[in-house]
């Protein structure tokens, strides 16, 4: 019960604190004018900020200078993430919340299924504990047309739960010795270490790509299209930044190189999947009909979250049209902690086995 | 949980860095996270935003009388800690005054970007004596160890402890009750 209430705690407190966007923040100088009590003491600080904004050094205040946000802006907020020294602690934490869009099989219907994912680096290995969440019609046509189905329940994609047990709001742990994303693994010291120049920092990730072989079909006969290796970086690159504990100018090396990578853009006002916004590198995908934006907080320079829409024809059967959301991920938390993930009774960190959470 | 960001002392390769640059960084740094905790605390953004400057403020006035530099953050938190125990003081002598004044923090808006589930929690939450509320945000919003709720408390460690184990039982049985 305990337990119950420290998640609905935490969700709450992330989701209560976005309240307060980056862009809702008044200009410096503008509470020093229209609260003279309030003003800042020294306003050395103040001017050096203010100087930093025209400079265009951090673009903080969007909606309140209403400046655009040129590609010099985009180089600023990353050099301004890659000064920052981050004092890693006895573990790391990532909170993300993945949503897909689609059609459920032989449905007239489009839903949105939503999961949790709690990435852990703790001493002992990593640890990701994965929750389904809750699984709803897209609009409200897709409600109406659900609901003259029957209403059925949802388990992600299957319909009426058939053939699947039903984990929604129960979470289920898997660990691991290092970092894994597709075919790359990567060790605790490897990934601190990795390259803080974007060329050398890419030629590293493509050699890991290369020895480390190609996507595993899913099934004995199932043929995969393989990603271009430009794609396989660009993936790559979401993944050290939205989950994985990478130094932050590592992290600013992976956004130079994303932004660098073939047919990517930087757009000025672009918004995350719950609608927070700041600047995004755009790109659209070399084999697969989709375009992947990486949203970015201004002031941070941290991930907001990613986008990929549907760019190009797709089988009817997707139900999805050009321009739609296809799937996304919010990046809820972020950063290192002094507290571990609070396992299930009997369930130990061990690397390779699973746990069930009730 | 924000991540825990540390400035270079400020001797760093024989170059003082200045109150001025630090402080600034810092400022640009962690503006938003010290505005969103005071914000949890407060319950409206114009006085989160104002005691968050007021902090920033604190450790530029006293950077020289500052003994550990490196130690910039956990001292931004408890300023703003303090700063929002002085907000709520006064809105209580204000009120046995005036009839009380709601924060808009409980805005239709704001109801609705929360959800009724959400919007549960912070008014269970809200009920809770000032110090419960405190651990609770200090823990599970900026995921903080026990040890250092207790720096920017100001109490013990063990304080914490039985505050936060007090509280989570109170929750437990205000948000079963409301199932």
């Amino acid at each position: 019960m305990t337990r119950n209430v420290e998640d609905r705690l935490r969700d709450a407190f992330t989701v209560g604190a976005e309240l307060v966007s980056p862009e809702s923040l008044k200009g410096v100088a503008a509470p020093v004018v229209a609260r003279p009590r309030r003003t800042f003491p020294g306003l050395p600080v103040l001017a050096a900020a203010s100087v930093a904004v025209v400079l265009g050094a951090v673009a903080i205040f969007p909606s309140w200078s209403r400046q655009p946000v040129t590609p010099g802006g985009f180089t600023a907020v990353v050099d301004a993430l890659a000064r920052r020294v981050e004092q890693p602690r006895e573990y790391w934490r990532s909170e993300t919340e993945t949503l897909t869009r689609g059609r459920p099989s032989k449905q007239t219907y489009n839903v949105e299924e939503r999961t949790r994912r709690v990435y852990w680096a703790t001493p002992r290995g990593t640890a990701v504990a994965t929750t389904p969440l809750q699984t709803r019609p897209v609009t409200t046509a897709d409600e109406r047309k659900w609901r003259a189905a029957g209403a059925p329940a949802l388990c992600g994609f299957a319909v009426g739960c058939k053939g699947v047990e039903d984990r929604r709001g129960r979470t289920d742990y898997w660990f691991a010795e290092g970092f894994e994303f597709g075919p790359v693994s990567l060790t605790r010291p490897q990934l601190l270490a990795l390259p803080q120049d974007p060329q050398r920092l890419e030629a590293e990730l493509l050699r890991a790509l290369r020895s480390q072989g190609r996507l595993d079909p899913p099934g004995p006969g199932v043929q995969v299209k393989q990603p271009s290796e430009q794609d396989l970086l660009w993936l790559t690159g979401e993944w050290l930044l939205t989950q994985m504990p990478t130094p932050p100018a590592v992290r600013a090396a992976v956004l130079r190189m994303m932004a660098a990578l073939p047919g990517a853009r930087i757009v000025d006002e672009a918004k995350d999947a719950e609608g927070r916004s700041g600047l995004a590198i755009v790109r659209k995908a070399e084999r697969d009909p989709m375009e992947s934006r990486l949203v970015i907080d201004r002031s941070s320079g941290d991930v907001l979250g990613t986008m990929t829409l549907v760019a190009g024809p797709l089988p009817a059967r997707a139900g999805l049209e050009v321009g739609d959301l296809a799937s996304a991920v919010v990046v809820r938390k972020r950063g290192w902690t002094g507290e571990g993930p609070r396992l299930p009774d009997g369930c130990v960190q061990e690397a390779g086995k699973t746990c069930r959470g009730s | 949980m924000r991540s825990e960001t540390v400035h270079p002392p400020p001797r760093s390769g024989g170059v003082e860095s200045s109150a001025d640059t630090v402080v600034t960084e810092l400022f640009l740094a962690h503006r938003l996270a010290m505005v969103r905790l005071a914000f949890l605390l407060v319950g409206d953004q114009e006085t989160a935003e104002d005691v968050a400057q007021d902090a920033f403020a604190e450790v530029y006035r006293r950077w020289n009388r500052l003994a550990d530099r490196g130690q910039l953050l956990p001292y931004l938190r408890t300023a703003v800690v303090n700063g929002c125990r002085m907000v709520l003081r006064r809105r209580t002598i204000v009120g046995r005054f005036r009839a009380h004044r709601e924060v808009p923090f409980w805005s239709a808006e704001a109801a609705a970007l929360l959800g009724e589930t959400r919007r549960e929690v912070f008014l269970a939450v809200r009920a809770l004596p000032r110090r419960q509320r405190e651990v609770l945000v200090l823990r599970f919003y900026l995921d903080l160890s026990e040890a250092e709720i207790a720096q920017a408390m100001g109490v013990s460690r063990g304080t914490v402890k039985s505050t936060a184990s007090r509280a989570l039982k109170v929750l437990a049985a205000k948000l079963q009750e409301e199932r």
